[in-house]
């Protein structure tokens, strides 16, 4: 066989992942999409090595990246901000570093292509409802940093990726099932994206700005609670099977979630109403993202799209076995896919030649 | 509030705000969080000055139907001649010596000339020509912004050292090859 690498690609807002088959296993590498810029002195680069720390180096500007700039954002508060490439799901446009972070971390992550054949497959957003954000822009960005490297490139919506990884299966009025048809969700910190699907082909596909920083942010306002505790208890405490009503934050979140939920499926049908007549059996609607990871997040959906007018019934609320990999497991997925095609494609070409 | 529309069927770019106003999208500039402000991008300038770009809240103002109901079709095309030869004389007999005392006459004649017409400056049929305009071609092909964009980066990434390292995990690959085998039989 080439020695044609594929690779699927996640550029979250918090989390930077990359997905590569590699004898037999899948390897997932994983950091934070985040960084600090520290001043520039004498020793500094001793300080960061001494220290461990990840780092850019860009001129006379250091850079700490992934988990290490929050280390450092906590060891020097006020002092040093955390800054993000991405902000609501697309390239963050207050941020003059975005691109050269990024570029370092697909540099670092992915190398260059080995050779023309070489497949990466990202995603990006899909359309936003709420006048959010424009993507276009921010997947020119990021195939022109892929094609730099020497990579074909592929991009899905990010709600496919789930659809792709999770596999959520319709049956049809004739008691066929219709395997990859359904509805994937996925839950970031930037933005909510939903797909429909049948038979892993996209119907339909949007997204909306509430997300997890959205949460957070409207938690620490109401309870004034700091950010950082208010990540800290969703991420260790919150559990949809146990709310604890004496803790503001948490009694806070659920109401949030439950808000949050009540917003994307009010949207969702809409749009789901123009291809209604095509889905008029069960979907399974399948989850997965950070922000979905919470213990019963799916009970917590079932038990509020059970309270709405949905213009399509709902078989199962399934959960990802693995949520905060399913989208770059789904990407890999398209990424192996895209490989063969074109493969096939090129025999084919050269057979006629 | 800097409502822009773009009524063409062609993607537009605003190079200097870094944005892509859709096909048929209407946008508050105003709401976004762009890096320059619209009102000082000289690409949007441009782009409204040839009618790539339509200004929706200003033309809202500009066609209030109730204040031109009094004007004759066809009115505002033929004052406007008339004004330009007028401001052509005024400023072909303007001598150095008395140019604030000329601009004074010039300014009353354009005035003038702009009370006949009302606060209406665009008659029907030439909006109906302005409209035409809007078609114009100005999306950018995606495999040449893509290049665009490759070539930034290329400046960008050009003298930077790191040293990055990940968290990696590793998974039986079995559930991804049999999803890969599933969906090439279905598509």
């Amino acid at each position: 066989m080439s020695a044609n690498r594929i690779v699927g690609v996640d550029l979250g807002t918090m989390f930077f992942q990359v997905a590569e088959n590699k004898e037999g296993k899948i390897n997932i590498k994983t950091t934070r999409n985040a960084f600090v810029e520290l001043e520039s002195s004498d020793d500094i680069e001793d300080v960061l090595k001494q220290n461990g720390w990840q780092y850019v180096k860009d001129g006379k500007r250091y850079y700490v990246i992934g988990e290490d700039s929050l280390r450092v954002a906590k060891m020097f508060p006020g002092k040093v901000e955390l800054r993000r490439p991405l902000k609501d799901g697309v390239l963050n446009k207050g941020e003059d570093k975005k691109l050269l972070i990024l570029n370092e971390l697909i540099e670092s992550s992915i190398g260059k292509a080995p050779d023309n054949n070489s497949v990466v497959c990202f995603c990006v957003s899909s359309e936003s409802v709420d006048g959010s954000s424009d993507n276009t822009y921010h997947k020119a960005r990021l195939q022109g940093i892929f094609k730099r490297l020497g990579w074909k490139t592929k991009v899905i919506e990010e709600g496919l990726a789930v659809i792709l990884s999770e596999r959520p299966v319709m049956v049809e009025r004739d008691g066929s099932e219709a395997l990859y048809s359904g509805i994937g969700i996925s839950m970031g910190s930037g933005r909510i994206n939903c797909v429909l699907s049948y038979k892993g082909l996209q119907i339909i596909g949007m997204s909306v700005a509430r997300a997890g920083d959205y949460l957070d942010q409207k938690v620490s306002d109401q309870t004034d609670t700091p950010i950082s505790q208010v990540i800290s208890k969703k991420e260790n405490l919150l559990d949809f099977e146990s709310i604890d009503y004496n803790d503001d934050v948490i009694f806070a979140l659920d109401a949030y979630y439950s808000s949050m939920i009540q917003y994307v499926f009010s949207i969702f049908a809409k749009k789901f109403a123009a291809v209604k007549s095509q889905f008029d059996v069960p979907l399974d609607i399948v989850v997965a993202g950070g922000t979905a990871m919470p213990n019963g997040f799916n009970k917590k959906i079932s038990e509020v799209i059970a309270e709405m007018d949905l213009p399509f019934k709902v078989k199962e609320v399934r959960l990802s076995k693995d949520p905060r990999n399913s989208v770059v497991k789904g990407l890999l997925t398209q990424a192996i896919i895209y490989h063969r095609k074109n493969s096939n494609e090129e025999v084919k070409e050269k057979k006629q030649e | 509030m800097l409502i822009i529309a773009n009524k063409s069927n062609k993607n537009i770019v605003i190079s200097d705000l870094k944005l892509v106003i859709k096909k048929k999208q209407v946008l508050d500039l105003d709401k976004l969080n762009l890096h320059i402000s619209p009102k000082s991008s000289k690409d949007l300038r441009i782009l409204l000055s040839n009618g790539s770009l339509i200004q929706m809240n200003r033309s809202k103002i500009d066609t209030d139907s109730n204040k031109t109901a009094d004007v004759p079709k066809n009115v505002n095309s033929d004052i406007l001649v008339e004004m330009k030869k007028i401001i052509r004389s005024e400023i072909s007999k303007q001598k150095p010596k008395n140019i604030v005392a000329d601009n004074t006459n010039v300014i009353k004649a354009i005035q003038h000339l702009t009370n006949l017409v009302g606060k209406s400056s665009v008659s029907s049929g030439e909006k109906e020509k302005t409209e035409e305009n809007y078609n114009i071609d100005v999306d950018i092909d995606e495999d040449k912004l893509v290049e665009i964009h490759a070539k930034k980066i290329e400046r960008i990434a050009g003298l930077t050292e790191r040293y990055v390292e990940y968290v990696e995990e590793e998974s039986d690959n079995a559930s991804v090859i049999d999803n890969v085998e599933e969906l090439e039989n279905m598509l």
